[in-house]
């Protein structure tokens, strides 16, 4: 397989503001054109994309307690009660 | 009500329904950012609590239309930094990791999974409580800006109105807290076997 071309290096230090969206469009479109030439890097995209994925799944998903769900609706009317 | 810069008086009813209908589908992820600042269901439960108070009492002066859960967020972080972050006596550590590898992780899975899995399987066979761990094992000046851009999907910029901290300082931040984490995520992946050395 033919080497990344020069701008490989470039590419890989914009990675992470282009995963995140925060690319100006024009340099966001110039990674793309690299990425779509470019399977070793598009590889290490792969696997940052994945591992974002991974670390939102995995840290999210904790249950509210029902106990606390119950307590914080009743709180509003009880505050108002208060100050009625 | 004389002045023009004084917020038009709200009907008290009006406003608690809308603060119900809109704020209360987000306290089960406020809870869990909770959950990962505080590392501690009790503080995160009281974290949640104020929060939720406190954004009530704001509300009137809340933008219908603006951000929501950026604003929401910004009380919770505020409680954090102000309350809990005294109360555990976390020595507020600024300097981080700076040396790790951009590509720490990526690297180091390469070709050494055990039985020839991918990269990304071992990524999926890490439990999710070691890896809320390994989040919750970072700093927090690096762990909030993870947490924030991460798990809960903020951009730089509502990361930097939310923790009130310059935008360069919070991509700088958002870096050298992902390395650690990579880090973080290798050593559980050794500790569990699911990588070779």
């Amino acid at each position: 397989m033919a080497k990344c071309g020069p701008d490989c290096e470039q590419t890989l230090r914009e990675i992470e503001r282009w995963l995140d969206g925060e690319l100006d469009p024009a340099v966001h479109t110039e990674v793309d054109t690299h990425l779509s030439a470019c399977h070793p890097c598009m590889q290490r995209v792969e696997f940052r994309r994945h591992l974002k994925a991974v670390i939102q799944t995995k840290c999210a998903g904790d249950a509210l307690p029902p106990d606390l769900q119950r307590k914080l609706e009743g709180i509003i009317g009880s505050l108002e009660a208060s100050s009625d | 009500m004389s002045s023009a810069q004084e917020a038009p008086p709200v009907d008290s009813k009006e406003l608690r329904e809308r603060f119900e209908r809109d704020v209360l589908p987000l306290l089960t992820s406020l809870y869990g950012a909770a959950l990962r600042m505080t590392r501690n269901p009790s503080d995160a439960e009281d974290l949640v609590q104020e929060t939720y108070l406190r954004a009530f009492r704001g509300f009137a002066g809340f933008e219908e239309g603006t951000n929501l859960k950026a604003w929401l967020y910004r009380i919770l972080t505020n409680g954090f930094i102000n309350t809990y972050r005294k109360k555990q006596r976390e020595p507020q550590i600024v300097d981080g990791p700076d040396d790790l590898d951009d590509w720490y992780l990526y690297d180091r899975l390469g070709g050494r999974s055990v039985e020839g899995s991918a990269e990304d399987e071992v990524l999926d066979q890490i439990p999710d409580a070691d890896v809320k761990s390994a989040l919750e094992s970072l700093p927090e000046n690096f762990r909030l800006p993870v947490l924030l851009a991460d798990v809960e999907g903020f951009s730089y910029k509502e990361i930097a109105e939310i923790m009130d901290t310059p935008i360069g300082t919070v991509m700088s931040r958002l870096h050298r807290g992902r390395k650690a984490l990579e880090k973080a995520l290798w050593e559980t992946a050794r500790e569990r076997g699911l990588v070779d050395g």
